[in-house]
């Protein structure tokens, strides 16, 4: 499958030794001690912490970020999606919420609202996910710092859904709340070489400056993202 | 560098004749700057616009740091310092855990190679469509006509990007590339181009290029990216974008390729902490872009999306040109155009006026520095020295100092100056050497400007050390002040005058 | 035993405007500081050093470094000499003569612009000195400020002055457009920076523009006048000169 391209690009040590020779390395190719980086300090870094309300700061800077908050108890969240997807006028939508699902019981209620759960693990790629009116995802994590979402691809876990259909809902819990961005890197610096094809962190619904600096919502991605915060029990 | 890559204009180059990014060299700045001067259009959009920018990233940087912002900055600059400064190990790093996350890392020593790596990628999975995000080293290579050419079409999917490239027009700014447009252009380009209705709705201008460019999505074969930061400790990309086309193109299509700068590596994952918090605070004051999306590899065994094959294209381009002490910390560089932004001389003459793709301050230190100080000679020179963008600078690259270090190499190797300008600088430097030749200098230039200005009836009388008249007319290289103000001519008296005095009356 | 404080006027303020350099020696002096002005001086070297000849520059620094050697301290009325001394200077010798690092330095340490002088060495507070200077002025903070940390120090200064008004100017932050040498060589450029801030100016309708910086004034009083605008531009040491009696009302 892997064709030698040695002939189009440059092959790697002779970029490396251009680099060295720039660098004012001596010649030959001695062995590269791991250099020790400058210290992060938190001090300065972090914006938020424990000490934080946590839940009230994600759910007040995730509205300042244009997403709309809604908070539920897990008996009323799939109702609320319901409620939300009827808004939105949405027909089909597709879900990956891992564990969520048991527990929420969101695809029977869902379904007794006429509402059309597509397998998206069936489709045949992302670009049938285009025909869809909105992805429900779960989170990896969230970000009481910003009021951002952490999506990550996995198993059970479409890459699309929080990107492709114009509505996106998420799933939040109360423990999946992080203070600082920190936190989550500290999360997964344990396994760095477990990073999934795709993390992304969420900010908002996609949106636009471009035309002479008029905000404008929804440029390609989802114009609308809801958060379903919940307890965790 | 490839000689042909700089020539060879874009299927989409503008009317005018000459690409707005790659202007016939040696460049002149004077005749764009003089003609951005004069269009009001381009005066009210671009003034308007950055001003509101750096506010907010005054705004922003002081709401999240407080008086700790500033050594947040100096923490920035030294991460990307460090990494430059070990370059080599964290290139190895990033190529090893890239490569065991599946993607194909190739080296590309210059912007031919670079488009060539692209263009066999294509061929190899007979790509017909390709959708791209915003890429400033793609602008440096000229990949998209190069892509097309082999038939494949390429589709800039940045709204911004979108519609400059409908109108064979350039980007002029690193982070809104099309601040010198107005909605007007947009509506026409997207009338005779689309065939959508004409309509001065911003909303409505954006959905028209929604419904367009998510049909692209589906269809492509193809994803090109550029890349924010690479981070060595996974071998990650991180795309920073709003509007999503950054996830979308690295997402839908089967092959992704990322085309990425060298000197955009970091170290380790919580590095990301640092510059995510800077990034759009200093580009457009939001706290972070609304996605921040970190690619590591290919579509793993057991997800059920995403790209099949990941790519990713070192680009050398110069940069290793650039890795010399003196010039090393012009490579901290995140994009975030908060120098553009700041700056006095950018918001006067907008992008184009540099003739290269990096504009604003830290175009006028990196064009040279890339494409030759004998090519860009003005760039260094056209500057006030006001310092705004050092103190704009997120990782705190201090501009002006590297401006003065080009001008000095400018003098050095005799390419700015005439025989009467070192004549003239050996003849005033040497008077500053002595004091009587300083006063005698003083002295000759306030009685010919006190005289000439008498004789054009400005000069007032009264306090001997405050009364002054005005010229506005002089020769020579100081044509260029009258130009455009009057000169005031000195009062009767120096302040030497009158220390002298003040020591008798004692 | 009084302060022992040493002027350097700087090259433009020595023949253009003579008035600042005066009444800084006097506000000085009021405050009990013993001022010399050490004749041998010229020029900092800033014009040679931001076009590039660096060579002749560091001959005008050595020259420069010795003629205060002596000085305890040095106080000039510009934001870009101080900033010339203090950023470049002890730079300037890293590789050619390293020898000279530690003179340049001690120049570096003790040159203070005037306004940075007042308020952080001397600490004065200008209500309890009784400064009194009615009128409506507007403030231009000159950019080379930035390169000693400066911020708003002139404007907590002038805000302890009884009965002015300042009134303040858009864009405060943005740079005049005159940067030397720049001025004359790219005047298209520098002709439009300097016309947004005389705009700026005249929507303030204020009858003088506070400035500290020579070449900033002699960029933006010259491109008011050419507008047609009559505004005057005096230094902020004038203004207190005046508002102390020290000096007559330039206005009168």
């Amino acid at each position: 499958m892997m064709q030698d391209r040695s002939t189009l690009g440059e092959d790697r040590a002779s970029f490396l030794a251009r680099v060295r020779q720039a660098l004012g390395r001596p010649p030959g190719e001695a062995p590269l001690q791991p250099p020790q980086p400058p210290q992060v300090d938190e001090s300065l870094v972090r914006l938020a912490g424990p000490q934080d309300d946590v839940l009230a700061m994600f759910a007040q800077r995730a509205a300042g970020l244009g997403m709309q908050v809604h908070q539920a108890p897990l008996s009323a969240a799939a109702s609320k999606v319901v409620e939300i997807l009827s808004q939105t006028g949405a027909r089909r939508v597709g879900i990956s919420i891992g564990q969520l699902g048991q527990t929420l019981a969101l695809d029977q209620t869902l379904r007794q609202h006429g509402l059309e759960i597509v397998d998206w693990q069936s489709l045949p790629g992302l670009d049938a996910q285009f025909d869809l009116d909105a992805g429900i995802t779960d989170v990896q994590a969230a970000l009481a710092e910003t009021g951002a979402l952490v999506c990550t691809s996995g198993p059970d876990r479409s890459r699309g859904l929080s990107l492709i259909p114009p509505v996106h809902v998420a799933l939040v819990r109360r423990s999946d709340i992080l203070p600082d961005m920190i936190d989550y890197w500290q999360q997964v610096a344990s396994s760095p070489a477990d990073l999934p094809s795709s993390t992304v962190f969420i900010a908002g619904p996609s949106k636009t400056a471009d035309i002479e600096g008029e905000l404008v919502v929804g440029v390609h991605g989802p114009g609308q993202v809801h958060i379903i915060l919940m307890p965790d029990t | 560098m490839d000689t042909q890559t700089l020539t060879s204009s874009p299927s989409h180059a503008p009317k005018a004749g000459e690409h707005p990014l790659s202007p016939p060299l040696p460049y002149d700045i004077r005749p764009r700057a003089d003609r951005a001067t004069r269009d009001i259009q381009l005066q009210q959009f671009v003034n308007h616009a950055t001003l509101l920018k750096d506010q907010a990233r005054r705004q922003a940087v002081s709401e999240a740091f407080g008086p700790r912002a500033d050594d947040v900055r100096t923490l920035a600059g030294a991460i990307k310092q460090h990494t430059l400064d070990h370059l080599d190990f964290y290139l190895e790093q990033f190529v090893q855990h890239a490569t065991a996350a599946g993607a194909q890392v190739h080296f590309a020593r210059d912007a031919a190679q670079a488009n060539d790596l692209c263009v066999d990628i294509a061929r190899q999975h007979d790509c017909r469509l390709c959708v791209k995000s915003k890429s400033m080293v793609t602008e440096e290579t000229h990949l998209v006509p190069r892509l097309e050419a082999v038939g494949c079409r390429t589709i800039e999917t940045d709204l911004g990007e979108f519609i400059l490239q409908l109108d064979g027009d350039a980007p002029s700014h690193i982070v809104t590339p099309m601040i010198h447009k107005d909605r007007k252009a947009v509506a026409r380009a997207f009338q005779r181009e689309l065939g959508a209705p004409y309509t001065e709705n911003a909303q409505q201008l954006t959905q028209i290029a929604r419904a367009y460019l998510r049909d692209m999505y589906r269809q492509a074969d193809l994803g090109i990216s550029g890349g924010n930061f690479l981070v060595a400790q996974t071998g990650s990309v991180v795309i920073c974008t709003n509007e999503g086309n950054g996830r979308l193109c690295t997402s839908v299509p089967r092959v992704h390729v990322a085309v990425v700068g060298i000197e955009k590596l970091i170290p380790r994952l919580e590095d990301l902490a640092v510059f995510i918090k800077l990034l759009a605070r200093s580009s457009t004051g939001q706290p972070q872009t609304v996605y921040t999306h970190l690619v590591t590899g290919p579509q793993k065994v057991h997800e059920h999306d995403g790209p099949q094959e990941v790519h990713i294209i070192l680009v050398d381009n110069g940069r290793v040109g650039l890795l010399k002490p003196q010039t090393r910390p012009m490579l901290r560089c995140i994009r975030c155009g908060a120098c553009l932004n700041a700056c006095p001389v950018y918001r006067k003459i907008g992008g184009h006026a540099y003739g290269a793709v990096y504009s604003g301050p830290i175009g006028a230190i990196l064009t040279p520095m890339l494409q030759g100080l004998a090519n860009y000679k003005d760039l260094p020179q056209a500057s006030s020295l006001c310092g705004a963008c050092y103190e704009a600078c997120p990782v705190k690259i201090n501009i002006p100092q590297h401006l003065i270090q080009l001008r000095r190499e400018l003098v050095r190797q005799r390419l700015a100056t005439g025989w009467a300008d070192r004549l003239f600088m050996r003849v005033w430097s040497a008077s500053l050497m002595r004091s009587w030749a300083y006063r005698l200098g003083g002295w000759a230039q306030k009685t010919v400007f006190r005289l000439k200005s008498r004789l054009s009836g400005t000069l007032d009388r009264g306090d001997p050390y405050a009364a002054r008249g005005w010229l506005n007319r002089l020769p020579g290289p100081l044509s260029g002040w009258t130009q455009q103000r009057d000169m005031p001519t000195p009062p009767a008296r120096s302040f030497r005058d009158w220390w002298s005095e003040h020591q008798r009356t004692k | 035993m009084p302060m022992q404080v040493s002027l350097l006027i700087t090259c433009l303020a020595d023949t253009f405007y003579p008035r600042t350099g005066i009444a800084v020696v006097k506000v000085l002096e009021h405050l009990g500081c013993q001022v010399d002005f050490p004749q041998a001086q010229t020029c900092c070297g800033q014009p040679m050093w931001n076009t590039g000849w660096h060579d002749e520059t560091r001959a005008l620094a050595k020259r420069m470094i010795e003629v205060f050697e002596a000085s305890p301290c040095v106080v000039t009325p510009s934001g870009s000499c101080a900033a010339m001394i203090r950023e470049y200077y002890p730079e300037m010798f890293e590789h050619e003569d390293p020898a000279w690092v530690p003179r340049a330095k001690a120049l570096a340490d003790k040159t203070y612009e005037f306004v940075e002088f007042l308020l952080n060495v001397l600490k004065v507070d200008l209500r309890r000195l009784g400064v009194k200077w009615p009128g409506r002025v507007t403030y231009h903070y000159s950019c080379h400020l930035r390169g000693i940390g400066m911020t708003d120090e002139a404007v907590r200064l002038m805000q302890q002055i009884e009965g002015l008004e300042l009134v303040p100017l858009e864009k405060a932050q943005q740079c005049c457009g005159f940067g030397g040498m720049f001025a004359t060589k790219y005047p298209q450029i520098s002709g439009e920076m300097v016309r947004d801030k005389t705009a700026c100016i005249r929507a303030t309708s204020a009858q003088v523009v506070v400035s500290n910086d020579a070449g900033c004034t002699m960029n933006i009083s010259g491109s008011c006048r050419r507008e047609g605008m009559n505004v005057r531009f005096q230094s902020l040491a004038e203004i207190i000169a005046e508002g102390l009696g020290l000096m007559e009302r330039e206005d009168r």
